[in-house]
């Protein structure tokens, strides 16, 4: 066993092949541009930013704003899929990385309502391509740049990625240790019959246990795969069982690029050899074209140097231990908010706790005029869509920001500065009768969102724990 | 064998052990069960709704309708006030039949937009007098412009008796009335047939409680018409979802001033579909196989208790609700309330306890 600071010393000073990170690179590339572009035809551009009036905002980022002009929003998603084939062909692949980083994530920002905890890994692992060396190896810049050809790099690059793939897993697997995953199969135990309909399986999936099973081999899954993976006996099993979960996720639940994006992240786990051999099995394909052979510098062909670490690995190193640990903490900062995050998601988002909850809810606004006595109903979807209005209903920020909204909206129409906002708000949690959830006293124009712990918001009886 | 091989086996026949032990486990104990499944014949409650409120229903309506028909012809061969006494009488009792089956919006009334050609109020009066003279055509209206409101506009809106029934002698009040007549009736029988046919059979055995079967149908449409009936009949009448500001001409059939009746039975109804009939299941007899088998607060005799409430509400209402909402504010915002009460209990309890998501609000994108 290692001691920490030489497991951090070694991933300095020992080099490994750079196959590995150009293999991530190409798929990276090649799948971001896949989902741009399926984004694009899939019409969800008019329905997501163009038909709503009003978008719902991460804390921190109310300033990113949707432009209302189709020709923006479809150039936003061809400058994300653009720059993602930048990255997988390596073709000024800095600026690519950077520039897919900053659209792919301005573009999840625009409604929070559409927040999906595989978009929020592709940004992590965007913001971490742009300090990768993957593209001197096999890309057009190394094409055109013989002095960044480099064959080997820092175990460092490849770590950091594996990091941050195995620290997902982890942490959805902790999540899914709590009592209504386990004892009572919830939320699977809903969803699981709603798909009866499938050839074979849909058998399967009828039956009263089906969703135990299910939902403990998915805690199990996601808690021992990296583990799986990164053991040198076992991996080849580990990779088998990652592409029949997330296959079998892609044919239950309507999880878009999910399977797709972790079956291709999970190559970083496999043995450097195998990305040895299918890069100069790209080599081959590419060597039939004339002009592209010399694309294809020969991998592995230098034997690895024990260079002095250069100043950019050491500072490196820094940035992505910084990055790492913040990865380890944010899944766990719920802790310090009493009550259940299940219940009032303080610290729910960015914390891998996936298709975790089933949840309904309902939310009359009320607006009164303290001026005229004048009091009445808010029709929600006068504001909002069908959709943004489901998600709204249980999540206390949402509901904030939208009675702010409001408050703007009435202050103008009613031409009076003083209004009060209240909420009748009810929540169903996992089939559970629906309770409270937030205080329909409070003034919600006289509260601004922080990061302290939400007041406005009643605790759940009785208190459910979850990691 | 090696030590290690003892070991690799060992180290899988406990996983297997493992879930061989809780597997059985699951069924049995009363902490860890499936909460959603049940052992219930969805087949008979559909079958029993099927024959005892929706066919029933649609016959009814049917009926009224053709009465409808021939009252109206009757006045025009026969003009006389007996006469338009007979048909706004039989009016009333087909707007309220149709309110009974007006929560079924799924399969064949869904398909023929039944609500769209039967009651979509309140009436755009302005534009129904600009078609008055090009003739009304069912296949190119959008508009509020046709079903029971128009019938409501020409037959009530006239105070004086004698004046109504000089209006409804105009040649193109005629035309005009007959078109929507003919187009209701026309729904009203495919839909009658498509009950009795095909979609009859297929309503019975689609059981489960995945999207498009027959009970997530019913729960969407349940809610879907209590919520709805909430805005319509009362919300935006009263002025409790427009600023404030009362709009006694949205009332549900205004000129004929059938509002309360019309407002009582679209609970009764909904109560109708939950409860069931004497002798016939409803949805609640479902919850309550489902709840006796379930810790936790049940809600099944809360949800009949709240319809109690709303029946109590009604009764001190003045009528019609067009007045109701100028003179009556508490009675009718303590109605609202208990009604609000109810939209909770059938759109976000009542589906979650029975595992049936609320399809009316799709997901447009993915989940994850």
């Amino acid at each position: 066993m290692k001691s920490p600071s030489q497991y951090i010393d070694d991933l300095k000073t020992k080099e490994t092949s750079i196959a590995p990170l150009v293999i991530f690179r190409i798929l990276f590339g090649l799948l971001m541009a896949f989902g741009a572009i399926r984004f694009i035809f899939s019409g969800w551009i008019e329905k997501l930013y163009l038909e709503p009036d009003f978008f719902f905002k991460f804390f921190g980022f109310e300033w990113v704003h949707v432009p209302q002009s189709a020709w923006l929003l479809y150039g936003l998603h061809l400058l994300i899929a653009t720059s993602a084939i930048g990255i997988a062909l390596g073709w000024k692949y800095r600026w690519a990385a950077i520039l897919f980083f900053l659209s792919f994530s301005y573009a999840e920002m625009m409604d929070a309502t559409n927040y999906l905890n595989h978009y929020y890994l592709v940004i992590l692992v965007a913001f971490l391509m742009i300090f990768l060396p993957a593209h001197r190896s096999f890309s057009i810049d190394a094409f055109i740049n013989k002095s960044i050809r480099q064959n080997n790099v820092p175990r460092l690059y490849l770590a950091v990625l594996q990091w941050q793939v195995g620290l997902v897993y982890v942490f959805a697997g902790l999540a899914k240790v709590n009592y209504d995953w386990l004892v009572h199969a919830m939320p699977l135990a809903v969803w699981l019959p709603a798909r009866t309909d499938i050839p074979g399986l849909g058998l399967l999936f009828e039956q009263p246990w089906a969703p135990f099973l299910m939902s403990w081999a998915g805690a199990f899954y996601d808690l021992f795969i990296v583990f799986l993976l990164t053991s040198k006996r076992w991996w080849k099993a580990g990779y088998l069982l990652v592409i029949i979960f997330h296959l079998m996720t892609k044919v239950l639940f309507n999880i878009g690029m999910f399977p797709y994006i972790m079956i291709c992240f999970t190559t970083i786990f496999i043995p450097v050899v195998y990305h040895q051999r299918s890069l100069k099995f790209l080599r081959k394909l590419f060597g039939k074209i004339r002009s592209v052979t010399i694309l294809t510098p020969p991998v592995n062909a230098s034997i690895p140097k024990v260079a002095p670490i250069s100043s950019r690995t050491k500072s490196l190193s820094l940035v992505f231990m910084f990055f790492i640990i913040i990865q380890l903490i944010a899944p766990l900062r719920h802790l310090l908010y009493s009550g259940s995050v299940h219940w009032n998601e303080e610290g729910y988002r960015w914390s891998w706790r996936v298709m975790l909850l089933e949840k309904a809810g309902t939310a009359f606004f009320t607006v009164e005029d303290l001026r005229s006595g004048r009091k009445f109903e808010v029709e929600n979807d006068l504001f909002l869509t069908a959709y943004q209005e489901k998600q709204m209903a249980f999540q206390p920020d949402f509901i904030l920001q939208f009675a702010h909204h409001l408050n703007q909206h009435y202050m103008k129409k009613l031409g009076s500065e003083d209004l009060r906002i209240t909420v009748r708000s009810r929540v169903s949690l996992n089939g559970r009768k629906s309770q409270t959830l937030i205080d329909p006293h409070t003034d919600l124009t006289k509260i601004h969102n922080t990061w302290l712990k939400k007041k406005w918001i009643l605790p759940y009886e009785p208190q459910i724990t979850a990691l | 064998m090696n030590a290690t091989n003892l070991f690799r086996i060992s180290r899988f026949s406990i996983i297997g052990i493992l879930t061989l032990l809780i597997l059985p486990g699951c069924n049995d104990s009363p902490g860890i069960r499936n909460q959603c499944s049940v052992d219930y014949d969805q087949e008979a409650l559909f079958s029993a709704i099927l024959r005892h409120q929706i066919t029933p229903g649609y016959e009814n309506l049917q009926s009224q309708l053709d009465q409808l028909k021939n009252d109206f012809d009757a006045l025009q061969s026969d003009p006389d006030l007996a006469n338009l006494d007979r048909l706004e009488t039989t009016f009333a009792d087909a707007y309220q039949a149709w309110k009974r089956v007006e929560i079924f919006h799924f399969g064949p009334a869904e398909e023929l937009q039944a609500q769209s050609y039967f009651n979509l109020f309140p009436l755009d009066v302005l534009t129904v007098q600009n078609q008055l003279s090009s003739g009304f055509d069912s296949e190119n209206s959008t508009q509020f412009d046709k079903g029971l409101p128009v019938l409501d506009y020409f037959i009530f809106h006239k105070t004086n008796p004698q004046d109504r029934l000089n209006y409804l002698l105009q040649s193109d009040v005629r035309a005009y009335f007959t078109a929507a007549l003919d187009k209701m009736r026309s729904v009203a029988n495919q839909v009658t047939e498509a009950y009795g046919g095909d979609y009859g059979d297929q309503f019975t055995t689609m059981t489960g409680t995945a999207a498009g079967s027959s009970l997530s149908l019913l729960i969407n449409a349940l809610s879907k018409f209590f919520e709805d009936n909430r805005r319509n009949q009362l919300g935006i009448p009263s002025g409790a979802l427009t600023l404030d500001i009362p709009n006694p001409d949205k009332t549900e059939a205004y000129f004929s001033g059938i509002s309360l009746n019309l407002l009582n039975k679209g609970v009764e109804t909904a109560q109708m579909l939950y409860e069931g009939k004497t002798n016939s299941p409803g949805i609640k007899d479902y919850l309550e196989a489902l709840e006796d088998e379930v810790d936790g607060e049940k809600i099944a005799d809360q949800i009949s208790t709240q319809f109690n409430k709303i029946n109590q509400a009604i009764p001190p209402l003045e009528n019609p609700l067009s007045k109701a909402v100028l003179d009556d504010k508490n009675d009718i915002a303590a109605l609202y309330r208990e009604m609000s009460s109810q939209v909770i209990n059938l759109k976000t309890d009542l589906p979650s306890r029975l595992c049936i998501s609320i399809t009316y609000v799709d997901n447009p994108s993915d989940t994850d």
